[in-house]
């Protein structure tokens, strides 16, 4: 009994990932806003960029179940984010290779996302470079704030500050999901099954890194110090 | 790519680790010396009460039990004569206890250091030490040298006694050449001696050890001047060590809170 009940649960979490996605948005906001009062400014920045995100995720949902094209929301979700997260980054990182990294991706992430945007040649064309190349710089941003975490090193473990479970969901959901966008305009033509089945792993990884954001939002503190979450 | 990801997390986590585990073990190595030196800075004090005990007990005590006696003669002496003869006596003795009140005195604080400075107490202290005729020992001071605060003066001086009185006694130096100048905004000691000869390594080694306890007092009164001390060979070749003591002149007040400050980090 137990067995097929959970059976049961996971055939229904794997057939909604998409709703689980746009819920588990709501798990880091509340305790965001438990925590708001406490938080540093990095920490309501990314408050506003995941309500951002979420009001964009349950716009995609809702236009998905209506079967009207929502690739080009998505597109402008990644760019927001993108933003956003640069913007964030460049408080945290104040050494000048990472503001210098910063400014370089800004504008190859510019050039590619125009570039991309004028070479629609197909309504239900994934733009995959812009996502793809977001990803990666997120990524590098990721491993640069990490670097700075280690050439700063802590007294107390690094897993009890917010920061890293921030920056880890971040770089996890940005890992996961650089070869997925990257393959998904190809596939779409193709194997449009795969591109299905990879867009639930996203949702997956969208699920582990509000997840991994909520315990960072629980590590929030009174006392921070500058350049900080 | 994934598998990269949760590689660096896990690497950051490990080095993380690693780090911690450093610095708790460096904190254990801070604290086993401070213990150390706070021990040894006790058991000098300790040392010193149990000879200024002595010195009163068997110099001063002894003394003014005799003078006791010699009043209680007083009362019994029927000439003034007689009288005159043992509170002459009395007043003999009286002198000498207050001749050794006021050597035990300048032993706890040096009179020539209160009055005159640095420069003229190590002088005179390598005078007493060229009289003895066993030991020759140079004396060099840039001119007027600005006074210190008298607990610094006072410390430098007990540095300068307590590697003057090492070389004598582990090193067996005969010759001794001791320099205090000013250079820039730090007051430089140094004495070169033809001793043994004593190293760096040996001085952390025995400072550090149970034992060692002068060199403890020493590296005790460096941390509180906030000075360094360095012990290297002759660069003649000859046998015999250059021991130099740097204290700043400004020093800034260091907290604990701001050492902490130093460690934590700036997340």
């Amino acid at each position: 009994m137990t067995i097929f009940l959970c059976m049961n649960l996971t055939e229904v979490l794997w057939n909604n990932s998409n709703l689980l996605s746009c819920a588990s948005f709501l798990a880091p906001l509340i305790i965001g806003a438990i925590k708001f009062p406490k938080a540093s400014n990095n920490i309501k920045l990314l408050i506003s960029i995941l309500t951002i995100s979420f009001i964009l995720t349950v716009i995609c949902y809702y236009t998905g179940i209506y079967f009207i094209n929502n690739l080009l929301i998505y597109f402008a979700q990644y760019i927001l984010e993108f933003t956003f997260y640069s913007i964030l980054f460049w408080r945290l990182l104040n050494t000048t290779i990472a503001k210098i990294f910063i400014i370089v991706s800004a504008v190859i992430v510019s050039s590619i996302a125009l570039i991309n945007y004028k070479s629609i040649i197909h309504p239900v064309s994934f733009l995959s470079d812009t996502p793809a190349i977001i990803s990666l710089a997120l990524i590098m941003y990721c491993i640069l704030f990490f670097n700075k975490q280690l050439n700063n090193p802590l007294i107390t473990f690094i897993y009890k500050t917010p920061g890293f479970w921030i920056v880890t969901g971040l770089l996890l959901y940005n890992a996961g999901n650089f070869l997925i966008f990257l393959f998904t305009n190809y596939l779409m033509h193709r194997n449009r099954d795969l591109v299905y089945l990879l867009w639930r792993l996203r949702d997956y990884l969208d699920v582990t890194k509000n997840i991994l954001i909520m315990i960072g939002f629980f590590h929030i503190k009174d006392k921070l110090w500058k350049g900080s979450f | 790519m994934l598998l990269f990801a949760i590689g660096v997390i896990v690497f950051v986590l490990a080095h993380q680790r690693r780090v911690i585990k450093y610095q708790l073990n460096l904190q254990k190595i801070k604290e086993e010396q401070q213990h150390l030196l706070l021990h040894a800075t006790i058991e000098s004090e300790e040392k010193e009460r149990q000879r200024i005990a002595g010195d009163l007990h068997d110099e001063v005590g002894a003394s003014l039990s005799t003078i006791r006696l010699y009043l209680l003669q007083v009362a019994k002496k029927k000439t003034p004569e007689e009288i005159a003869l043992v509170t002459g006596a009395a007043k003999e003795i009286l002198d000498e206890v207050t001749d050794k009140v006021r050597q035990i005195s300048h032993r706890l604080s040096p009179e020539m250091l209160m009055q005159f400075g640095l420069s003229e107490a190590i002088k005179n202290t390598t005078q007493k030490l060229n009289n003895t005729g066993s030991v020759r020992v140079t004396f060099y001071s840039s001119e007027n040298q600005p006074r210190m605060q008298p607990e610094d003066e006072l410390a430098v001086y007990r540095i300068t006694q307590e590697i003057i009185g090492n070389l004598l006694k582990h090193a067996a130096a005969t010759e001794m050449r001791v320099q205090l100048m000013h250079s820039g905004k730090n007051l430089v000691l140094s004495i070169e001696d033809n001793g043994k000869g004593f190293t760096q390594e040996t001085f952390e080694k025995l400072k550090n050890s149970p034992g060692g306890l002068g060199l403890k007092n020493i590296q005790s009164r460096i941390n509180i001047l906030q000075g360094n001390i360095s012990f290297k060979p002759l660069k003649s070749g000859n046998p015999g060590t250059l021991t130099t003591l740097t204290i700043p002149l400004e020093r800034k007040m260091i907290s604990h809170r701001e050492e902490w400050d130093n460690i934590l980090p700036v997340n």
